[in-house]
C-alpha cells in the first residue's frame, strides 16, 4: 500500500515535470521563468488588442514607411496643387482680433478645422490665438490638414481677403502623417501609442512565438539576421 | 449556436482550417523576422517624435588629413575616394561630396567626395597635387545613429531593403493578425471600436482639420 502511494507520487512528479516539459517546448522563446498558463494567456490576450488597434496605424505607417524610403529614388506622388483666390471683406473692412478673422475665414469658407497661427506670425500680424498689443492692421490665418492647407491673409481697408489653398496629394499627405506634420497633438498621442503598443507586440509576439510554427533554431536564425544586420549598421559599417 | 465563429473577422470562406494554419503560421514567421526591426523603429518613433527628449545630439567635428605618398596617382573623384578607402578602412563606398556643383566647378583641381554611414560622416577635399588630403569627421552618438537609420539617412542599401521588406512584412501582419483576432480575446465591437480611433484619427488629420 505504502509503495502504491509513493510510486503515485513520484508518477505524480513525473507527469507534472513531462508537461511543463512539453509547455517549454510550445514557447521556445518563453524564459522559464515565465512560463506558466496564465502569463502567456495574458501575453496572448494583450498581442492581440494592442495588435487589432495598431493595425491601421500600421498600414499607414508601413507603406508612408515605403514611400519614403525610397524618396530619392522616385518621384513622390503627384505635385501639390496651390490655388490662389479672393473673398470679400466684410463691410467694416476690418476685424476686432486675430480670432475674429480666423471665425470670419472658416465661415465664409466653410471649413472644419481650427483656426491656427500661420508661420509670419509675430510679424506685426494679428493672428487667432495670439495676444496683440495695439490696434491690427494685417491679419493672418492657417488650416492645416494632411491632404490640404488653406491660408487667409488681410490688411485691414482692402476690399477683398487673399486666400491660398494648398492641395496635396494622398502619398504626400500620409508622408506627412508619418512625419507626424499633424496640426495638433492628436495624432502625436495616437503615433506614440502606437510605437508603445509595437514594441510590446514585437517582445509578446517573440515570447509566445511557438515551436508549431517551425523549429526553434530558424526562428532564432530569423531574429538573429535582423538585429545582427542592424547591430552591424549601427556601430561596425564605418 | 454552431455560428459563433472563433475569428470573426475572418470571411467566411477563409475559415477552413487549413487556410487558418497558414495564416497562423506565416503571421508568426513574417513576426518573428520584423521584431528587431519593429523595436528598433518604434523606439526611434518615440524618440523623433519628441525631439530625443532634449538630450543634446550635436555631433562631434573633427578634422585631421592623411599625407598622399609620392608618387600617388590621384587625379579624379574615383582615385581619391579608392585612395581614402584603402587608408582608412571603410567598407563602404565614396559618394560625391556635399559641396559639389556649388562653387567647386571654379576650381577643377579641387575634389570633394564623402562617406556616410548612419553614425559618421567623412568630408573628404583634396586639391591635386597637394601633400596631403583634409579630412572632417563627423561623429553622431547613439541616439541620433538610430534616429539616422530610422530616416535612412547615409544608411547602406542592405537597410534599405530590409526596411523595404520590414514594412511590406508589417503590412501583411496588420491584416493576417486583423483576420486571426478571436472572439476568445473579447467582444467584436470593443475590438472594432479599438481600431477605430486610428481609423477616424487618421481620417480627421487627413483632410477635415482643415
Amino acid at each position: 500500500m505504502v509503495s502504491t502511494t509513493a510510486d503515485a507520487g513520484k508518477a505524480d512528479v513525473e507527469r507534472q515535470k513531462a508537461r511543463a516539459k512539453a509547455r517549454k517546448r510550445l514557447h521556445p522563446f518563453m524564459p522559464a521563468a515565465m512560463h506558466k498558463p496564465h502569463i502567456i494567456r495574458w501575453l496572448k490576450h494583450f498581442h492581440a488588442w494592442f495588435g487589432v488597434a495598431g493595425a491601421v496605424a500600421g498600414i499607414i505607417f508601413m507603406w508612408s514607411g515605403f514611400v519614403l524610403n525610397h524618396r530619392a529614388d522616385f518621384r513622390i506622388g503627384a505635385d501639390i496643387v496651390t490655388t490662389e483666390s479672393t473673398i470679400p471683406a466684410p463691410d467694416a473692412r476690418n476685424f476686432a482680433d486675430g480670432d475674429a478673422f480666423g471665425r470670419y475665414i472658416k465661415d465664409e469658407l466653410g471649413l472644419g478645422g481650427v483656426p491656427r497661427a500661420p508661420a509670419m506670425a509675430g510679424m506685426g500680424i494679428a493672428v487667432p490665438g495670439v495676444e496683440f498689443d495695439g490696434e491690427p492692421t494685417r491679419f493672418g490665418v492657417q488650416f492645416q490638414a494632411a491632404s490640404e492647407a488653406v491660408s487667409a491673409t488681410y490688411n485691414a481697408g482692402d476690399a477683398s481677403i487673399s486666400i491660398s489653398r494648398q492641395d496635396r496629394p494622398p502619398i504626400r499627405a500620409m508622408n506627412r502623417m508619418h512625419l507626424g506634420q499633424a496640426p495638433d497633438i492628436g495624432w502625436q498621442i495616437i503615433m506614440d501609442a502606437f510605437s508603445g503598443a509595437l514594441i510590446f507586440l514585437c517582445i509578446s509576439g517573440v515570447l509566445i512565438w511557438t515551436r508549431l510554427d517551425g523549429s526553434r533554431l530558424l526562428g532564432a536564425g530569423l531574429i538573429g539576421v535582423s538585429s545582427g544586420l542592424t547591430i552591424f549598421w549601427i556601430f561596425v559599417s564605418a | 449556436m454552431a455560428h459563433l465563429r472563433p475569428h470573426p473577422f475572418l470571411p467566411h470562406a477563409g475559415q477552413s482550417p487549413k487556410f487558418l494554419k497558414w495564416l497562423r503560421r506565416t503571421h508568426a514567421w513574417f513576426g518573428v523576422f520584423g521584431a528587431a526591426a519593429g523595436l528598433i523603429f518604434a523606439i526611434t518613433a518615440i524618440t523623433l517624435s519628441h525631439h530625443n527628449f532634449g538630450v543634446d545630439t550635436t555631433p562631434t567635428v573633427t578634422t585631421s588629413s592623411i599625407p598622399v605618398p609620392v608618387g600617388a596617382a590621384i587625379d579624379s573623384e574615383e582615385s581619391l575616394g579608392a585612395f581614402v578607402k584603402e587608408e582608412l578602412g571603410f567598407w563602404t563606398d565614396w559618394r560625391p561630396g556635399m559641396g559639389a556643383g556649388m562653387g567647386m566647378a571654379a576650381n577643377p583641381d579641387r575634389k570633394s567626395i564623402q562617406f556616410r554611414m548612419p553614425s559618421d560622416i567623412y568630408a573628404i577635399t583634396y586639391t591635386l597635387g597637394d601633400p596631403e588630403v583634409s579630412v572632417t569627421h563627423t561623429e553622431r552618438g547613439f541616439l541620433e545613429t538610430i534616429n539616422r537609420m530610422h530616416r535612412g539617412e547615409g544608411v547602406p542599401l542592405g537597410w534599405i531593403v530590409l526596411g523595404d521588406i520590414f514594412a511590406f512584412s508589417f503590412m501583411f501582419l496588420a491584416i493576417s493578425g486583423f483576420l486571426l483576432w478571436t472572439r476568445a480575446h473579447g467582444g467584436r465591437l470593443v475590438a472594432l471600436g479599438l481600431l477605430s480611433i486610428t481609423l477616424i484619427g487618421s481620417a480627421y488629420y487627413f483632410t477635415v482639420s482643415a
